[in-house]
């Protein structure tokens, strides 16, 4: 029975209604680093860790919020995650921290997380939650991952930082700036649109 | 209507989750402070000794380095150009006498705080590191990157420093002829980080 | 230490050369959502450079002499998300008590800015980038205008494009997100024109 239902999270949060290519939620704090694999990874997975414990956090006490501070204790649960993220990311990676700027507070702004608390965590079991929180994270990743890959290698020629494409090979400087970041995103959310009007055609 | 939706509730549940949450906060913000002053201290420190080419492996090692006074001697200079005070170092690295400065300059955002390197008599750059920067991610960012400070390395200085616009992919790496390859889509910064070092250049020269 | 910017040149920079939306992604969500209605786009972009330019005044001040001279900086997020979301009510309340007018055309959409994060990337890129008072409040106009232009622009060539046949993937959303890498594009045009020093 919980096997089943987590096997529907999976579909829904990856692929059915994966944030990104349904609602295009949250891509604006994530979408400005994507011309670095790096950067994007540790991003990605900064929001997948606030997803899942604030999912988690929000079930737990959701028998407990008043409904007029429902919106503002969701907002601080959410900002006391980032606040640990940005800490944690200070302390050992300084780097990456640098790197990051001010997009590891835009977290706290991130669609994604506001509304999976608010439709899942506000009526489901802790544990189900933080897995919802999860897999949204990992569906937010799988959309992000790619253009950063193929942005980093067209643009620079190398993957998380090594060279791989020949040394001759001219960098497209396209691939570094902001436009491209949103024709990458609008060609891919093409290609999974038209992947799944086949499949519903087959259907019929 | 229950308890739950009852103002005094509303408030004191609202008092104590945000009491909590800033609490252990605090916890974990006092835990690690001393660890992020470090590296904050760190950043600069390692900036001195990479412009300067002083080798070191472990972050321990650099500081060990850094507080030695017999090798690293710092100074405050006073610059007749502009009465501005700088933090220079000097040490004796591979048979050389190096002297190195801290200066800020104008970024496309913000500030730009960066080391340059110098041999005994001006001449060349012994090489740059860059301390802080606001630049965009990913274009003026990339001033941090090793093969933009590895242009510097060992460059005659000439007349000062010039800056060509190239799709090199490694820059400039002739460094006889005084010049640098700007990063492609941040010439801005790239213009930044000339001005600054040329006005290094300035201050050491006077 | 402040960096030294004309804050005239700063203003312009933010609407033009590094559009919020444009070249640091700020604020997609709504932008995307709300420009499907040009009326609607025009009433949000008042909205956000109004909530910006208070929200960010009040950030500063907050920043400057509560969190920074006791040492609690760490907190900053939360505190500068609880004045954003604080900023939004009352004037949600002070609107609706003033002009009903108003109250139609702008405040619909002031809960839906709380969430937005180009008020919240503002502050943190003031914080970042050590700007003074005034600075701060023409960085923050700066944006707002350019939030409300592009989102102004964005609305107008959807409503062109409205019966245009796209293929049926890229329709909506992606034929958006095109547009705007679009937009992005002829906005970078700006960047040779002038430059924040």
């Amino acid at each position: 029975m919980k096997n089943s239902k987590t096997t529907v999270l999976i579909k829904n949060n990856i692929w059915i209604n994966n944030p990104v290519f349904v609602q295009i939620l949250g891509i604006c704090s994530t979408l400005a680093v994507t011309n670095n694999f790096k950067n994007t990874l540790i991003m990605a997975v900064s929001v997948t860790f606030v997803t899942a414990f604030s999912n988690f956090t929000v079930s737990m006490l959701k028998s407990f919020i008043p409904n007029k501070v429902r919106m503002i204790v969701q907002t601080l649960i959410i900002s006391f995650y980032v606040i640990i993220v940005d800490i944690v990311l200070k302390a050992y990676m300084p780097d990456i921290s640098k790197a990051l700027g001010p997009y590891v507070g835009l977290v706290i702004t991130n669609c994604i997380i506001m509304g999976r608390a608010e439709a899942f965590a506000q009526a489901n079991a802790p544990i189900i939650s933080f897995v919802d929180g999860f897999l949204s994270g990992i569906g937010y990743m799988i959309v992000l991952l790619p253009i950063a890959l193929i942005r980093e290698l067209l643009s620079f020629g190398t993957f998380y930082g090594y060279s791989i494409l020949p040394e001759n090979y001219i960098s497209m400087t396209i691939m570094i700036t902001a436009p491209s970041a949103f024709f990458m995103i609008a060609v891919y959310i093409w290609i999974a649109k038209s992947i799944s009007f086949n499949k519903k055609g087959d259907k019929k | 209507m229950n308890l739950k939706e009852s103002k005094l509730y509303t408030v004191i549940f609202t008092f104590i989750i945000s009491f909590a949450f800033i609490v252990i906060l605090a916890f974990i913000n006092s835990m690690t402070r001393e660890k992020i002053a470090i590296n904050s201290d760190l950043f600069m420190i390692k900036a001195v000794l990479n412009a300067m080419k002083i080798d070191y492996s472990t972050d321990q090692e650099a500081y060990k380095k850094f507080k030695d006074d017999a090798f690293l001697r710092k100074t405050v200079k006073k610059s007749k150009l502009n009465n501005n005070e700088y933090s220079i170092y000097r040490a004796f690295v591979n048979n050389e006498n190096i002297t190195s400065i801290i200066n800020t300059g104008q970024g496309l955002w913000g500030e730009i705080t960066m080391v340059t390197a110098f041999d005994e008599n001006i001449d060349k750059i012994i090489g740059v590191d860059i301390i802080s920067q606001n630049e965009t991610p990913g274009l003026g960012g990339r001033i941090g990157e090793k093969w933009f400070k590895d242009q510097f390395t060992d460059e005659k200085i000439g007349n000062g420093i010039k800056m060509t616009l190239s799709d090199r992919k490694y820059g400039d790496t002739d460094h006889n002829n005084s010049s640098f390859d700007a990063i492609t889509g941040a010439t801005r910064t790239s213009e930044r980080i000339l001005f600054i070092i040329n006005d290094s250049i300035k201050i050491m020269k006077n | 230490m402040t960096p030294n910017i004309n804050v005239v040149i700063l203003l312009f920079a933010s609407i033009f050369t590094g559009n919020i939306v444009l070249s640091y992604f700020l604020g997609l969500c709504s932008f995307i959502s709300i420009s499907k209605d040009l009326k609607s786009s025009n009433g949000l972009g008042l909205a956000v450079t109004f909530v910006l330019t208070i929200s960010v005044a009040i950030c500063y001040v907050i920043l400057k002499y509560i969190l920074k001279p006791f040492d609690l900086e760490y907190l900053r997020f939360i505190v500068f998300i609880i004045v954003i979301a604080a900023v939004v009510q009352i004037l949600e309340m002070l609107i609706e008590r003033m002009s009903s007018a108003l109250y139609i055309s702008l405040g619909i959409f002031l809960p839906l800015i709380t969430v937005n994060c180009a008020i919240l990337g503002v502050v943190l890129f003031m914080e970042i980038r050590k700007y003074d008072f005034l600075q701060t409040l023409f960085f923050s106009i700066g944006s707002g205008i350019g939030w409300w232009i592009a989102i102004l622009a964005l609305a107008a060539i959807r409503r062109k494009i409205e019966n245009a046949p796209v293929p049926a993937g890229l329709k909506d959303a992606g034929i958006t997100l095109i547009i705007i890498g679009l937009m992005a594009m002829a906005f970078m045009g700006f960047s040779g024109m002038l430059s924040v020093q």
